[in-house]
């Protein structure tokens, strides 16, 4: 009896901790989770990191330089007299959730699709195939600008989600396409393996068999886009902003804080762009690592 | 005598070749064209032939991965295509498979125990111990360790996945056991432990194997009974000891001859090989006749000019497509030992070249 809740002890797999214990031995990934947990923390309490409001601005203070730790202004004002440290730390919220919520969702629709496509084929592929070509030469800014003047004069109220609402949808509409076409490939490749022809003559069903054996094998080439996809959304923010889609001000984030630096780059108030961008790369670099780093930890393969 | 417990009918399978923007079906491969043979338990049919022979695709219509385009496949007397669904949900437990290559068959992120657990959560059997000790059983029964349970298949060598496949075939106490060349893909140190594993397993549990190979030599050393397959048909099947040492079939002579002797002694002259040349004809559109005469030695030898004649000389081979009968000794037999058969013409028995001494 003894032997046997010994061997019910052994006989289930705990990954997470061997995740852990892989993730301890890499000092980047610490680093990169330390950078993360800061952006989160910033975005979930942003009275923690700057007592100014991004909203009280004095245009007779514009475009005033760094003061570092002694000053008003630790990161200095951008051109309307704001306090740039104010603008970055209220604008990550918005910025972080669009990412999260458009990777999110994209990933779960394209991988469904991708996965149904290969696994399936016939009509099905025919349909996502199709579908994904579609979207693949409809130019963004074109349905960006459409879905702006059916939505305009729409009142979303102010809250964190509604204030991302629009960019979100426009930017899933257009980003699932890579991940389907991915996981297609990839579960193309797997599911021929002996091990899926084992489970099926086994009489497992189609979800069991694309849940536990093509996918697992199939999503490695989608963790190593993930990361750059988030940078992605975070710029493509910016640009939707630009046009008067994106996150809607009076609320502020990175890419409208990018956006309106870039102008005074070679102004004279390089500040207003350069905090928002070294923020924007070090969020990315932390996912890129951390990703990597998690990817490793979770495949058997690779752990030592 | 038993029941054999799968029985094999006049089995076809063909997969339609479709052609041009309409995609209309214009040929067909014919992977498996009409065999048909039974296997009792306890015991072990071998079945050789070249790559592309359809072997491969007899073992999958067999596991329900392909539907036969016709023909039966019985298991205990009973029609699998006129199974209900619980009928069939047994059969995928009655009939499991040995894969090949031990490198793909395992799933790599998979521990061994959810791999050889898996079939109990397939079939939502709880066995009478739990799953984990059976689990734990059924890899000492393969001869390894059950404190591996958590243990994933790269930690393995290529013997132990193939010993970790065999287990998590006998999970659900099957009682046909299809395996594909089980052993090509091992060390040849390890081809006879788990040679020697699964000859233990079929003793113990009295299991029915379809043993599918091109290593003549140990198709030999674990068959009952041995069928020889060639573009999709049996050519010549018959026991062990009639097939190697009195092969009634040209095209069995020949992979016979190409049977490397482990003897110094023994020699192959040049004249006792018997060569066959080039390739497999295409499948789908197999020759006339004798699908072997466009290689057979035999029909050479026949000569040329008797191929104008259509009844007696080589002219036959290319028009009429032999059956699987009873030759020589077997002929008479008496309806308890495996008959030796062949589908040639013109079958006689040829000294076999590698007993030659030099």
């Amino acid at each position: 009896m003894e032997r046997m809740t010994d061997m019910d002890r052994t006989l289930t797999p705990r990954p997470l901790a061997g995740a852990w214990r892989a993730l301890r031995r890499r000092p980047d990934a610490v680093i990169a989770a330390v950078v993360l947990v800061l952006f989160t923390t910033m975005a979930l309490a942003p009275r923690l990191f700057t007592r100014t409001s991004p909203r009280s601005c004095d245009i007779r203070e514009a475009r005033v330089d760094p003061q570092w730790a002694g000053g008003a202004h630790p990161l200095g004002t951008d051109s309307l007299g704001c306090d740039v440290l104010a603008t970055l730390v209220h604008g990550v919220r918005p910025s972080l959730l669009l990412a999260v919520v458009v990777v999110g969702v994209a990933l779960v629709v394209g991988v469904t699709l991708g996965l149904l496509a290969g696994y399936y084929l016939g009509w099905v592929d025919y349909l996502v195939s199709r579908t994904v070509e579609v979207f693949l030469v409809i130019p963004l800014l074109l349905a960006a600008l459409l879905i702006l003047s059916l939505f305009q004069g729409v009142d979303l109220g102010g809250g964190t989600f509604d204030v991302i609402l629009l960019p979100a949808i426009v930017l899933i509409l257009f980003s699932w396409m890579p991940y389907a076409r991915y996981v297609r490939a990839s579960v193309l490749e797997t599911k021929n393996l002996d091990y899926v022809t084992a489970a099926r003559s086994l009489g497992a069903s189609d979800l069991r068999i694309m849940v536990r054996h093509v996918l697992p094998n199939a999503v490695g080439p989608v963790t190593a886009i993930l990361p750059t996809s988030v940078a992605g959304i975070i710029s493509w923010e910016a640009v939707l902003s630009f046009l008067g889609i994106g996150v809607r001000p009076p609320a502020t984030s990175w890419g409208i804080q990018i956006e309106q630096g870039s102008e005074w780059v070679t102004g004279g108030a390089p500040h207003i762009l350069l905090a928002p961008l070294v923020c924007l790369v070090a969020t990315v670099l932390a996912l890129v690592v951390l990703g990597d780093a998690l990817r490793d930890a979770l495949d058997p393969r690779l752990a030592r | 005598m038993t029941e054999p417990v799968l029985e094999v009918r006049d089995l076809v399978k063909h997969f339609p070749v479709r052609r041009g923007l309409r995609r209309r079906t214009t040929d067909a491969v014919r992977a498996v064209d009409g065999v048909s043979f039974t296997i009792r338990a306890g015991r072990t049919l071998g079945v050789v032939g070249e790559s592309g022979s359809g072997k491969s695709t007899l073992a999958r219509t067999l596991l329900g991965i392909e539907r036969p385009t016709s023909g039966q496949v019985l298991v205990d007397g009973e029609d699998v295509a006129h199974l209900s669904r619980a009928g069939r949900r047994q059969l995928r437990r009655d009939v499991q498979m040995v894969f090949q290559d031990p490198y793909t068959a395992l799933n790599p992120r998979m521990s061994v125990g959810q791999i050889v657990g898996e079939p109990f959560a397939v079939h939502r059997v709880r066995p009478p111990r739990g799953r984990t000790s059976a689990v734990g059983e059924l890899l000492e029964l393969v001869g390894l360790d059950p404190g591996q349970v958590n243990r994933y298949p790269h930690q393995f060598s290529g013997g132990q996945r193939q010993r970790i496949g065999i287990a998590r075939a006998l999970a659900l106490r099957p009682r046909i056991l299809v395996c594909d060349e089980p052993v090509s893909a091992l060390d040849v140190s390890v081809q006879g432990q788990v040679v020697n594993l699964l000859q233990d397993l079929q003793d113990e549990l009295g299991l029915a194997y379809l043993f599918i190979a091109h290593d003549l030599g140990v198709v030999r050393h674990v068959a009952d009974e041995i069928a020889v397959m060639y573009l999709g048909r049996l050519v010549e099947q018959g026991p062990p000891g009639d097939v190697y040492d009195r092969a009634l079939h040209p095209y069995t002579q020949a992979l016979l001859s190409a049977l490397p002797v482990p003897d110094p002694a023994v020699r192959l002259t040049d004249s006792r090989a018997i060569m066959v040349e080039g390739e497999p004809p295409s499948p789908v559109d197999p020759p006339a006749g004798c699908a072997f005469h466009t290689r057979c030695p035999l029909a050479r030898q026949l000569g040329e000019g008797a191929r104008a004649d259509g009844g007696t000389g080589a002219g036959r081979c290319a028009s009429t497509p032999p059956s699987l009968e009873p030759h020589g000794a077997g002929a008479a037999h008496d309806g308890t030992a495996p008959s030796h058969r062949a589908a040639c013409h013109f079958a006689r028995t040829l000294p076999t070249p590698a007993t030659v001494e030099a």
